[in-house]
């Protein structure tokens, strides 16, 4: 809690505050970074495999491989998801499966499961992007920005 | 039972080198044992030779392959992990030499694995099987295409 709140509490607040930090359990947070960064390594070496796997058995050049490979890692986690193993994945790693691309089949999959019961159009159809609506909106604008002050920057700054 | 399963495992561990051999076949797809060019009596790849020869000796590249007919030249390199944030200027930089050595070649030259695997695989086959210039020309067309694909 800020230490602006903190003030305005009354004094046996405040002592239970005290008592409560002591008490609750401590965020693994090393922990958590390690297993976050061993399985995301591994979501990331199995898209370099898929990558080199489209590199080598069809036409794909490195430049030109990345978006099949994204669209299979997206693909897969929406299967694992559906079958319930991507959640357990995540339960384990946390960002290691929430920060690669996979993480986004993951939110539009679990998201549709939640609001299944509420029909198809109004709770699949509605809610499907519910989570994964902000990654496309902000990817989007966050895009534009980037695009404009490049072309800002080469038209009038003299760069590239 | 146990003698049974433990006799299968030692079938399996005793082949298994030859598996392995046959999975490799005898070749690292990064690295090239040989000097990186193809030679046959109908296209003197000489200045194929000479283009891989100028390549290699840079610092940043980790190893070149080409294939050239008359009046083309293909140049595939891979470059050294930590020299790829220089990746654009190395390009360019390339390009130029080799524009700078050979004046008269349509010179071609890319970074892409893609790129390095099949001209190697082109180098390899034009070595065996003796391929016209019209032939090798047609093919480094065709893989001067795949690299200029963006999407």
């Amino acid at each position: 809690m800020a230490n602006e709140k903190r003030k305005n509490l009354t004094p046996v607040q405040q002592e239970y505050h005290v008592f409560e930090k002591e008490r609750e359990t401590k965020r693994p947070v090393v922990k958590n970074c390690f297993r976050a960064f061993f399985i995301g390594g591994i979501i990331c070496t199995l898209g370099q495999a898929v990558s080199y796997f489209y590199m080598y058995f069809f036409d794909f050049t490195e430049q030109t491989a990345g978006n099949p490979t994204v669209a299979t890692m997206v693909f897969l986690s929406m299967i694992l998801t559906g079958i319930g193993v991507y959640d357990r994945i995540a339960q384990f790693a946390g960002a290691g499966t929430a920060v690669p691309v996979t993480g986004f089949g993951n939110a539009v999959i679990s998201a549709a499961i939640e609001h299944r019961t509420e029909g198809f159009v109004l709770g699949v159809g509605a809610n499907m992007f519910k989570l994964a609506g902000s990654v496309i909106l902000f990817g989007t604008f966050a895009a534009f920005v980037v695009a404009l002050v490049k072309t800002i920057a080469v038209k009038w700054g003299g760069l590239g | 039972m146990g003698i049974i399963l433990i006799g299968c495992l030692m079938i399996g561990c005793a082949r298994e080198p030859e598996v392995k051999k046959q999975s490799l076949q005898g070749k690292n797809m990064i690295q090239l044992s040989t000097d990186g060019t193809a030679k046959t009596a109908e296209t003197r790849q000489s200045v194929a030779e000479q283009a891989v020869a100028q390549i290699k000796q840079r610092g940043d590249i980790r190893d070149a392959v080409a294939v050239s007919t008359n009046k083309k030249l293909l140049l595939a390199y891979q470059v050294k992990q930590m020299a790829r944030f220089r990746m654009k200027q190395i390009a360019k930089d390339i390009q130029q030499q080799l524009e700078r050595l050979f004046p008269g070649h349509d010179v071609t030259t890319s970074s892409d694995l893609k790129l390095f695997w099949k001209t190697d695989e082109l180098r390899g086959k034009i070595e065996k099987d003796r391929w016209s210039e019209r032939k090798i020309n047609r093919e480094i067309d065709e893989l001067k295409r795949l690299s200029e694909e963006r999407t």
